[in-house]
Parts: C-alpha cells; structure tokens; sequence
C-alpha cells in the first residue's frame, strides 16, 4: 500500500524552481497511455503532448483512479493495512509507532 | 482600481482554464491564454468553456473577455465579482459541477450575496457531483469562516446525457478571510452516504447501499448511507444512479469518493468502485482529500496575513499547477515540508503560506 520511497522529494524545487509537468512531478516520470504508442508506425502519427501539459482530463476535480489501482482494495491485508485511520483501529497512528 | 496598464499574464493550453480565470479574476490581472487546442482536429474552446466564460460574465462586472475569430486564444481582463441573482443552463457536456466548482472560489468576495440557479446535468464522473459539493466542498468554505446561508439546494436530479436537472447555489459575503491552522488529521470516526437512482428501479439505490457496507462495515460502525429518492419531473430527463460516499474524521478532516452508473455496470459494482476510491482517499491521508485541495489552498493564499498551515497528502497534478499559477498571480509561494520527517513512509506535507490579507473590497461599497 504505501510505497516503498528512495528519497524523499523536494516538493518546492520540483514545483517551482523545476520545469517538469506536473504530472512529471508527482508520478516520477511522464505516463504515456499504451494505446498512444501503438499507433506510431502508420502513416499518420497521433500528436503526442508535448508542448501542451497533459490532456483533458486535467480540468477536472473527480480524477477517478485506475481500475487496477482499485482493485488492490479486494484483499484483507490491504484493507486492515489502513485500519489505523479509523477511530476502530489500534492507538498507534502511523508516525507514533516508534 | 483603475489601475495603468496592468500587465498581462500569459499561458498557453486549454488545461487548468478554470484556475486561471479565477485567479484572474480575484488577483484584478488580466490574463491572456493562446494555443487552446490549436494542434487538435477540431481547435479552440468547448461550448462548456464558452458557457463558462459566459457564466464569469454574468456573476461580475465590468469584465472583457476576447475570443480570437478560430477559438484558440482568449484575453479576459477581470471586471469586479458582483453577485445576485443569477441563472444559467450548462450545456451538456459537463455537469454543474464544472460550473460550481469555479464559482465557489469566486462567491465569497462578491457585492452582493449570490443566489445563482444552474441547470444541466447534476453528477457526472467529471466532475463533482451536486452531492458532494453540498457535503464536502461547502463545509471546506466553513473553515475560513464562510458559513451563514451558504447553501445548496438540490431542486431537480439530471442524469446523463439528457440532464434536466437543477441545482440552486447560494453564497454569502465576506469581509475577509480566516487564516487556517489544520495539521491533525484525526482518526475516521463515521461515514456517510447518499445514494440516488432516477427514472431506474429505486432497488438499485438499495442494492449500491448493501454492497457498500459489506467492505466499510468492518472499519466503523458509525456509517450512514441516505437513499434519496427524486420522483417524477425532480428527476430529471435520463436515467442514472450513483453513489457518493464522505468520511468524516475525529477532527472534521472530511474524505470523499463518488461513482457514477455506467452502461453495463451492476449497482454492486459502481458502489465498490465509490467504496474503494474513498479506501484510497482516506489511505492518502492529510486533512483535506485530493479533491479540495486547491479550493483549500487557494483560500489559504487570500488569508489574513498571517501564516496559514494545512497538512495534505501528496498533491494531485492540478494542484501542482494551482501552485505554479498562484505564485505567478499573486506572487505567493508554499512552504511544502514533509509533516512527519522522522517516518520515511509518511508521504503526507506540510503546506504553509502567509496570507495575502486579501479583502473584499466590493463589500465595503455596498
């Protein structure tokens, strides 16, 4: 559930002093949809998005998350892994367990 | 406020329109946005975008905007936020909640209280729903001391792609805003629900509920899900269901997550599809979900000046832009500090800012 960090990220350089999309800057790095890319050996290329930041989908507040990203939540395991966020779990809020 | 020459700030795209244009708007700075869709095969604004900018033209005034002859390219020179009674009917390609959401940033600092009808499509899975604007959006307003008769009245229900619905908006004015301070998140106490079908079988609405709290009942016990049920013309022109879920934590940290039907999808599934996006919100953690945060952070920028403190859980890519764009109109950069240094699997900040001090200044005329 929570991923495992190699570093920890500069949040304010890479938001202001950085010329990275904001996509570049919370995912790491930029996320082409593979349907994008099976496209690229005919005749007629699909514009990718590169002088424009991202697609449509940005102007919107609901980001619905991936299906397999919600499909995770069908395990036990990943469920009790949250438990400590409800007023029903241990004492030990994540931060304090040490 | 006449103010000589302004200069005018410049993007290109038609991503991240809304912020811009209210940014715009509050900070006086006209805005000048180009290559809107200029590479696509069918270049310039949507009609939503059009009704939009049409929308900012009735709720202010004095406001100029310029649409260049193919679309691609605006200029809106912002006028004073008046307020009012006000109605306008959405187009159907985005929800009301396109609509709201960029009004509700807006309203607090009108002239006059805004009363503002809209009708169209109620939820979407765009945008926010009408449900959660009522249950979570306006309660965020509440922390900066906007509350007496802020209201949203949900009149007529409309489902996609007809709609039909309506929705009526009302906003009170302020002076000034509160500086926030909310850096404990709390622990989920309770959660609450509503789910609604129209012009299907009311079960479906049941059914959304049973599958809902087969996942959160072994979390809380405290869950509450509200069937509503619109009857006859209140429910619009299509059919539809959908399930909008809200947590609420020991201390008022508010988590949402909505669903809406899609052909070919069971009840059962749209609702674990809402369960599941709230299990994920609510695992993102920090005090005000993903959704918000720009709403949040934005008010933070018009606060007292004073040092505003929230802690959120990773910003969204919206929310990066909101920043970026904040910074470039009103000149007001984020402290952002990881809130727990010494846990390295804590991915929640610490966001910070000095208020602007901004104040209505058209309330002090009337």
């Amino acid at each position: 559930l929570i991923r495992p960090r190699v570093a920890r990220k500069d949040w304010m350089q890479m938001i202001y002093q950085s010329s990275l999309t904001p996509s570049h800057v919370v995912h790491g790095e930029l996320q082409r949809h593979p349907e994008e890319s099976s496209h690229t050996d005919e005749l007629f290329t699909i514009r990718q998005d590169g002088e424009v930041d991202g697609d449509d989908e940005d102007d919107r507040a609901s980001a619905s998350l991936p299906k397999s990203d919600l499909r995770k939540w069908a395990s036990g395991e990943v469920l009790d892994s949250i438990r400590h966020l409800f007023i029903t779990g241990s004492g030990l809020a994540h931060g304090d367990s040490h | 406020m006449a103010q000589p020459a302004p200069t005018v700030l410049t993007f290109s795209g038609h991503n991240y329109l809304r912020q811009r244009l209210v940014l715009s708007i509050l900070s006086g700075k006209p805005v000048r946005i180009d290559k809107i869709r200029s590479n696509d095969k069918n270049p310039g604004l949507r009609d939503f975008e059009v009704s939009l900018l049409r929308l900012l033209e009735k709720v202010t005034n004095g406001t100029v905007i310029e649409i260049s002859y193919t679309g691609t390219s605006i200029l809106v020179k912002p006028g004073v936020i008046y307020g009012g009674n006000l109605t306008h009917d959405c187009p159907l390609s985005r929800s009301v909640g396109y609509y709201l959401e960029t009004i509700i940033m807006l309203a607090p600092f009108s002239k006059k209280p805004m009363t503002l009808t809209l009708r169209g499509i109620t939820s979407d899975d765009k945008d926010l729903s009408v449900d959660l604007i009522r249950t979570v959006t306006l309660p965020h307003l509440q922390l900066f001391g906007i509350s007496d008769g802020l209201e949203l009245r949900i009149k007529k229900r409309g489902a996609r792609p007809l709609g039909g619905g309506e929705v009526q908006f009302l906003c009170p004015v302020i002076k000034l805003v509160k500086t926030l301070n909310f850096v404990d998140p709390g622990k989920i106490k309770r959660i609450r629900g509503i789910s609604h079908a129209v012009r299907v079988s009311p079960q479906f609405s049941n059914r959304m509920i049973e599958s809902c709290r087969s996942v959160l009942n072994r979390f809380v016990p405290d869950i509450y899900l509200y069937s509503d049920v619109y009857k006859g013309e209140d429910s619009g022109k299509s059919p539809g269901y959908a399930l909008s879920l809200v947590a609420e934590s020991t201390t008022s940290a508010l988590h949402c997550a909505e669903a809406i039907s899609e052909p070919g999808v069971s009840p059962e599934d749209i609702a674990l599809v809402a369960t599941r996006s709230l299990l994920a919100e609510i695992s993102n953690g920090g005090c005000v979900d993903r959704k918000h945060q720009s709403l949040v952070l934005l008010m933070m920028v018009l606060g007292s000046e004073d040092v505003g403190r929230c802690r959120l859980g990773e910003p969204t890519p919206r929310t990066v832009q909101f920043l970026r764009d904040v910074r470039d109109f009103f000149g007001t950069s984020f402290k952002i500090v990881p809130a727990d240094p010494d846990n390295p699997e804590s991915t929640e900040l610490l966001f910070s800012c000095y208020g602007t001090g901004f104040v209505n200044i058209n309330k002090s005329v009337a």
